[in-house]
């Protein structure tokens, strides 16, 4: 089992003394490097946060209208990373011919979806996948070391630090993520942050575009994941060849 | 009325339980703005109810908060659902259907926000079996979690909450003092 990039299947340059991956005690599964950040903390970057991040997009792209479809989006995102491609319009179209989504008088009120329903979604396309709550930071790292993609119900505004998406109360999830990797410092092994992918143009390029592979601090992540219910649907893991 | 169990579960635990609960794995979409809970007697026995309506609005993100499409209530003794209703087929009981309103502009940081919540929590967890037991209550906390509430839900927002439990805001308000002549 494992990732088939050649680029991220050797293990980084030994750092005695430094953190190691086989400190965690368990095998790592999903690709992983050693990044030197700005501020010159060295990290060891498990999953391909670069390479999963490239083709994402903000929300609302569908011939429905319907604009409130994180989850959805976050289900085709994982779809297309596992090689099942298709267009925000393919899975809305699913999800309202089977009924897996909430649909408004508005459609720009539609789109939503549960816990269950992404589960669902997931499993019809052909990518086994299960639910889970009140997960743990540890735990969701360890998914991703193990090659999961999973994508995570968060409050948006506390895990962005934009005020206007918090809602009334910041312990309730209300957007959904994919979560493509995660960062541990060197030294220490703590987790330093997670890597997401956002449709819902929290996290921007210059143009206005959506920037996949934005890195969310751990004290944020705790925030507004695992202090919203720590709730994450998980996919089988991808298997080589 | 029936009589106030002995153990009534807390605000803060009731908030708690919400964000797993099996309501919202099953049937309130992750994209969903869920209330505060709101303590209520109008069912007569001892509940927390709430409301969720479609949230943030990426495309849109100053449009502000569309109207209820749920509610539901939980036994505040046993933690059990008591009622979930979607506003398309039970209206809100008052009859009356808040509609969307404008979020009036944040001047609050995120951190401001959670400190918000978390004295409301406070102040909740001080006063609800007061509330519960038909108890007066402390007007100094009364007069405080009133504040709080109108301070993180100012002008509309707060209206969904005072049509879903009008009790517990009378009960709030004896303790207002008069305004001074």
């Amino acid at each position: 089992m494992g990732f088939d990039n050649p680029e991220y299947s050797e293990t980084p340059e030994p750092c005695k003394e430094l953190f190691r991956p086989d400190e965690l005690g368990r095998t790592i599964e999903a690709p992983y490097h050693v990044e030197t950040f700005p501020d010159g903390r060295e990290v060891l970057v498990i999953g391909d946060p670069e390479r999963d991040g490239q083709d994402i997009h903000i929300q609302g792209d569908n011939t429905y209208g319907f604009e409130g479809d994180c989850g959805l989006c976050s289900c085709q995102g994982i779809l297309n990373l596992l090689g099942i491609h298709l267009s925000e319009d393919d899975i809305v179209r699913y999800a309202v011919d089977h009924g897996l989504c909430h649909i408004d008088l508005d459609p720009r009120q539609s789109g939503g979806t549960t816990l269950e329903q992404q589960t669902e979604l997931l499993n019809d396309l052909g990518v086994p996948a299960h639910w889970e709550v009140g997960l743990s930071m540890e735990q969701l790292a360890e998914y991703v070391e193990q090659g999961h993609y999973m994508i995570a119900e968060v409050n948006a505004g506390v895990l962005f630090d934009e005020v206007q998406g918090i809602g009334d109360d910041p312990e309730q999830s209300n957007h959904a993520i994919v979560i493509t990797g995660v960062a541990r410092d060197l030294q220490t092994g703590s987790i330093v942050g997670f890597y997401v992918n956002d449709t819902g143009g929290f996290c921007r390029n210059s143009d206005g575009s959506a920037r996949g592979g934005a890195l969310v601090d751990a004290a944020h992540m705790k925030s507004g994941w695992a202090d919203t219910g720590g709730l994450c649907v998980i996919t089988e893991p991808r298997r080589s060849g | 009325m029936e009589r106030s169990p002995k153990v009534l579960i807390t605000y803060s635990e009731c908030r708690r339980r919400q964000k797993v609960h099996h309501l919202r794995q099953h049937e309130i979409p992750i994209e969903s703005r869920v209330s505060l809970p709101i303590p209520t007697l109008r069912w007569n026995r001892p509940s927390y109810a709430f409301f969720a309506g479609p949230g943030h609005n990426p495309r849109e993100p100053s449009r502000g908060a569309a109207p209820p499409d749920r509610w539901w209530a939980i036994d505040a003794g046993t933690g059990r659902l008591m009622l979930y209703a979607l506003t398309s087929t039970i209206p809100f009981p008052s009859g009356a259907q808040p509609e969307s309103v404008e979020a009036p502009p944040q001047a609050r940081s995120v951190s401001d926000v959670i400190e918000t919540v978390t004295r409301i929590e406070r102040l909740m967890d001080c006063l609800v079996r007061d509330f519960f037991s038909g108890e007066r209550g402390d007007p100094e906390q009364k007069n405080a979690l009133i504040g709080e509430l109108k301070q993180h839900l100012p002008g509309p927002l707060l209206t969904p909450y005072q049509v879903l439990a009008p009790d517990f805001f009378a009960w709030l308000e004896e303790s207002q003092p008069l305004p001074e002549e």
